[in-house]
């Protein structure tokens, strides 16, 4: 049956059939409810999975990286300004080849602050080597 | 088919609001009712980093086609406004042509609106008004107008019917609050048919909905 919902929404529902074992979240518009959607369904036990609300998205790749390198399915989130703080360890996930997913929202980035979206977030770490 | 003799080309409507009041979720009940008549709907804000008070806006798609454009509604057939006091500031009729439907949430009259410069050369028909507020504050018991808009809107446009309003209401919300809201809508509903019918001094819309 088809149903509506939203995009955001959308997103989470594909990534928790693919049963990850450890999301890691810090919050950027208009990532933010792809991770809401997430962590209410590991709260109600849908979902198996350690939530992990981290201080910012550069710890938010890394947690990731270290749940990666142990062996986890491990997945995160953000988009614009966000996935700039994260870039080194971006370059560091794609290098060590580990198999983390990452959603991006694909927003601007400022300055000024900017909520439209583009793709100047993503094509930003194009060439950091993420599959 | 279309029961209704609707014109099954792509429809869009511009909900004008506050911020708080409700225009997102409104715009997003509106597609769930279309998309209930297995029809394509998309729904989504001019998003802001908006905070409550501030004007807001969003948009909703209707089509019988997948729906490929994303862009910001500029050409509305229909424009719902939350807030009457938006009417002089921002530029709301832009795109709006003079076959389009307005539905104002307010309790005066449409001649009370100031708008007379306006509305000249739309059809009066379809430039109408609900107390959705008040019907809502009745109902709900709280000032949230987006439900009773909806219903005015099914009476007002048939781009959708009221009972896929409703089950898109008692989807979206449960208890008191989906009933509340249910009743603000049937309400709304049968103002803006009655508004409608001593206008056109008619009822083609109740044949259809018999149809329906």
């Amino acid at each position: 049956m088809l149903k509506q919902i939203e995009g955001s929404r959308a997103v989470a529902e594909a990534v928790a059939m693919c049963r990850p074992q450890v999301i890691c979240a810090y919050p950027i518009t208009p990532q933010t409810h792809i991770v809401e959607a997430l962590s209410a369904m590991v709260k109600t036990g849908d979902l198996h999975a350690e939530f992990l609300n981290v201080e910012s998205e550069f710890a938010a790749m890394s947690m990731a990286i270290g749940a990666a390198a142990a062996g986890a399915r491990a997945y995160t989130a953000t988009a614009s300004q966000g996935l700039l703080f994260m870039s080194e360890a971006v370059y560091n996930a794609a290098g060590l080849a580990l198999p983390i997913v990452m959603t991006v929202a694909n927003r601007a980035i400022g300055a000024p602050i900017n909520i439209w979206n583009d793709h100047s977030d993503a094509m930003s770490q194009r060439d950091a080597g993420p599959a | 088919m279309n029961k209704q003799g609707r014109t099954r080309t792509m429809f869009q409507v511009r909900f004008h609001g506050r911020g708080g009041q409700g225009v997102v979720t409104a715009a997003e009940l509106l597609a769930s009712a279309a998309f209930r008549e297995d029809r394509h709907a998309q729904a989504f804000p001019s998003f802001g980093s908006e905070r409550m008070g501030a004007p807001v806006m969003s948009f909703c798609r209707i089509d019988d086609k997948p729906i490929r454009t994303h862009e910001p509604v500029t050409e509305p057939d229909a424009l719902i406004i939350q807030d009457a006091t938006l009417l002089h500031q921002a530029e709301l009729f832009s795109g709006l042509n003079d076959q389009g439907y307005m539905l104002v949430n307010s309790t005066k009259n449409v001649g009370d609106l100031g708008l007379d410069e306006f509305i000249q050369g739309f059809r009066q028909d379809r430039l109408l008004v609900v107390p959705a507020s008040a019907l809502a504050m009745t109902h709900l018991g709280r000032p949230l107008p987006g439900a009773a808009l909806l219903g005015g809107f099914a009476a007002l446009t048939w781009a959708v019917s009221l009972d896929s309003v409703l089950a898109a209401i008692t989807e979206k919300f449960t208890g008191p609050v989906a009933e509340g809201n249910a009743e603000a809508a049937r309400a709304a509903f049968e103002f803006v048919r009655d508004e409608r019918d001593a206008l056109t001094g008619q009822a083609p819309a109740r044949e259809a909905q018999a149809d329906a």
